[in-house]
C-alpha cells in the first residue's frame, strides 16, 4: 500500500506539465487592443523640453510684467514734475 | 527575446505594449500551468490567465521590481485561482468538509474530481484524478503551498513570497501537505481495495 501511495505522489509521472495554446497566447497578446488603451510614447526628453518650455515662458512674462511697472512708474513721476514745474512757471 | 528582471523594467516605462507582450512569450505558460493545476478545468484556467495578464497589463506602471517577475505573476495567479475556487464553492457546495488535521484525515469525497487537464494522458487520467482529488481535500493554503512547490517546483522562499508567509510556514504547510496526502491515499486505497 505505502508503495502505491509513493507512486500516486510521484504525480511527475502521470502529469506533464500543460501549455498554453496558441489560442489562449493570440487571446492575452491582444488584450491591449481589448482594453483600447493605445498607449502613446513620449520620450522624456520630450518631457523635459516642454516644461523649460513653460518654465521660459513663465519666466519672459514676469520680466515684461516688471519692466512695464517700472516704465509706468518713470511716466507717472515725470508727468507729476511737469505738472508741478508748469504749475510753478504760472505762477 | 530574453529579458532579465531590471531591463524588463526599462522596457515597460518606455514601451508598455512591447513589455507586455514579452510578458505574454515568456510567461504566459508558467500561469496557464499554475491555474490550471489549482482550477483542474482547461477552461477556466484559460479565462484565469486572461484575467492574470489583464490585471498585470493594468498595473505593469506599478511594478516596481521589488520581487521577480515571475512572483509577481505567480501571486496575481494564485489569487485569482482563490478568488474563483472561492466563488465555484459558493456557488456549488461540496460533496465532502475539510479536514484540517492532517494525522486523521480520512477521504471523504464522494466520486473523483472531473479533470480536463491537458499535461494529463489519457491512460494516466484516473491516476491523476486520484491524486487531484486527494489534493483538493486538503486545506486551500497546504494545496497552494503543495503545487507551487512540487508542480512548480518553486523553492520555499518563492513560494513564502507568493504566499506572503515565512518559509518556515512554507515548511509547515509541506510537512503537513506530505501527511495529508499520504493519509488520504491510504484511506483512499484500503475503501477501494477489491
Amino acid at each position: 500500500m505505502d508503495k502505491w501511495v509513493d507512486g500516486q505522489l510521484a504525480h511527475e509521472n502521470f502529469v506533464q506539465r500543460a501549455q498554453a495554446s496558441d489560442e489562449l497566447k493570440a487571446r492575452l497578446r491582444s488584450i491591449p487592443v481589448q482594453l483600447g488603451q493605445a498607449t502613446v510614447y513620449v520620450p522624456k526628453r520630450a518631457i523635459w523640453a516642454t516644461a523649460a518650455a513653460i518654465a521660459l515662458l513663465i519666466t519672459v512674462n514676469l520680466v515684461s510684467v516688471s519692466k512695464y511697472r517700472n516704465a509706468q512708474n518713470e511716466s507717472n513721476v515725470n508727468s507729476e514734475t511737469t505738472s508741478y514745474f508748469s504749475y510753478l512757471e504760472s505762477i | 527575446m530574453q529579458l532579465d528582471d531590471q531591463s524588463f523594467i526599462l522596457l515597460a516605462e518606455r514601451n508598455p505594449d512591447k513589455a507586455f507582450l514579452f510578458l505574454v512569450d515568456q510567461y504566459s505558460d508558467m500561469v496557464f500551468s499554475v491555474c490550471l493545476n489549482l482550477v483542474l478545468q482547461r477552461e477556466d484556467a484559460e479565462d484565469l490567465t486572461q484575467e492574470v495578464f489583464t490585471s498585470a497589463y493594468t498595473s505593469l506602471a506599478s511594478f516596481q521590481g521589488n520581487s521577480k517577475v515571475s512572483t509577481w505573476l505567480y501571486s496575481i495567479a494564485l489569487n485569482k485561482s482563490k478568488e474563483f475556487l472561492r466563488n465555484k464553492t459558493r456557488q456549488k457546495r461540496s460533496g465532502y468538509h475539510v479536514q484540517v488535521d492532517g494525522e486523521q484525515m480520512q477521504w471523504l469525497h464522494s466520486g473523483l474530481v472531473e479533470l480536463d487537464h491537458p499535461g494529463v494522458q489519457l491512460e494516466n487520467k484516473e491516476r491523476a484524478a486520484i491524486y487531484f482529488t486527494a489534493l483538493e481535500q486538503l486545506p486551500s493554503a497546504q494545496r497552494e503551498a503543495w503545487i507551487l512547490h512540487k508542480t512548480e517546483g518553486l523553492s520555499y522562499t518563492e513560494v513564502a513570497e507568493i504566499m506572503e508567509t515565512t518559509v518556515s510556514s512554507v515548511e509547515s504547510l509541506m510537512f503537513r501537505a506530505r501527511k495529508g496526502l499520504q493519509n488520504l491515499l491510504r484511506d483512499f486505497y484500503e475503501k477501494n481495495r477489491t
